[in-house]
């Protein structure tokens, strides 16, 4: 199969664009497809200063690679959960993202769960009835927000993928959980005290996201969070790429479609939010969720309540790969 | 011709293409990388006995809904 732009021999054909393409080609047309989507959604300007939340994963390393070869102002955030696992999962993908701040020579900003909440993400599952992803949703969406907010951030954005949203939307249609299909969309705004939320990959399979980390040569963790095994969204992505196979297309056609529906939902977004009377984070309670987890995981440990949250900031290499090198110029 | 899989490994004695190979193991080209010798190769391509082939898995998940 060759690349249809260059005739040179490709290394990705993706049946939904009917569309091949060798590793010289495949990045610019990566890029400019996430341009395409920024502008599209309206997600930020390059007068932002954008927090790209990272895990270590392939998808937020290749969103922010994808961010600053576009010349974002774009830092990192990374949330040390605390997960040993096996291979010392958490370690292990916080030295991936510091691999790439380097080479970037952009900040990571890095928060430990242990530190803020008083243990880490396997002790909160065993102090807490939560499950491990619902403890760790909860903290990682209030440490965004949080920090986002203090460091003066424009936007957060997330590295999520089309099989990630698709995933999802299928789980809510499931369940016709009203709520949460009100907020999916790859742009939230901004509002009483919540930073605005974007997904620039959101049109992206894992599949182009992994080939865009492979020839761009990031190195990412490959291991699954252990809490992760079997978790319900896993069997969705099944049932969805066997559909996808059959028809090319179906994932991004169910998406779009809903978008273009979605405002049926507006209603059960329309909850008024007010500070936390502890934190002042936006909340539809007295006391916000997490502010409730801190004393609960406190509680069981006999700590006394921790002091205000501080953030470590990863020393900046003093270079950028991409300095000088925007393949795009002027605002979006 | 080995065969790399998250923690399995495979050997076959014949060549085949990519999509041949997918196809015996199960396996939906949409969820995963095919690499040869260090290289990214489609599904059109042929694979040799002497070949090492990893198969990099692109699924990940755990998201809450």
């Amino acid at each position: 199969m060759k690349c249809r732009k260059c005739l040179k021999k490709a290394i990705i054909y993706m049946p939904e664009h009917r569309l091949a393409l060798c590793s010289t080609c495949y990045s610019p047309w990566f890029l400019e497809h996430t341009e395409r989507t920024i502008r599209k959604f309206k997600m930020f300007s390059r007068r932002d200063r954008v927090l790209v939340a990272v895990s270590g994963g392939k998808d937020s390393l290749s969103l922010w690679h994808a961010l600053c070869a576009l010349g974002y102002e774009a830092d990192g955030f990374y949330i040390d959960l605390g997960i040993v696992g096996r291979d010392g999962y958490s370690e292990h993908s916080k030295q991936r993202c510091q691999e790439l701040a380097e080479r970037l020579g952009r900040r990571l900003h890095i928060v430990r769960v242990a530190e803020q909440v008083g243990a880490p993400i396997p002790q909160i599952k065993d102090l807490t009835a939560r499950e491990a992803c619902s403890a760790c949703g909860l903290i990682k969406r209030y440490f965004m927000n949080r920090y986002a907010l203090e460091a003066a951030y424009d936007v957060i954005a997330t590295g999520h993928n089309l099989d990630d949203e698709v995933a999802v939307l299928f789980s809510n249609v499931l369940n016709w959980n009203r709520g949460y299909l009100a907020r999916q969309y790859p742009v939230l705004d901004e509002r009483e005290g919540l930073k605005k939320k974007v997904k620039p990959f959101v049109y992206f399979t894992e599949k182009q996201t992994t080939v865009y980390a492979l020839v761009n040569r990031i190195a990412y963790i490959r291991d699954e969070c252990p809490y992760a095994l079997g978790a319900t969204t896993l069997s969705y992505k099944a049932i969805l790429a066997q559909l996808e196979h059959q028809a090319p297309g179906t994932k991004r056609r169910f998406l779009d479609g809903f978008y273009r529906i979605r405002a049926l939902f507006a209603e059960a977004d329309a909850m008024e939010l007010t500070p936390c009377s502890r934190c002042g984070q936006p909340t539809t309670t007295d006391i916000c969720a997490y502010c409730r987890l801190v004393e609960h995981v406190q509680r069981r440990r006999g700590l006394v309540p921790l002091s205000e949250p501080q953030v470590a900031v990863s020393e900046a290499a003093s270079r950028s790969e991409f300095e000088g090198s925007s393949l795009f110029d002027g605002g979006a | 011709m080995k065969v790399r899989y998250g923690q399995q490994e495979y050997e076959f004695a014949e060549r085949m293409r990519v999509r041949a190979l997918l196809e015996k193991l199960g396996i939906l080209p949409e969820t995963v990388v095919v690499v040869r010798n260090d290289e990214i190769v489609t599904e059109d391509e042929w694979l040799e006995v002497e070949d090492d082939v990893e198969l990099i898995r692109v699924v990940s998940g755990g998201i809450r809904a």
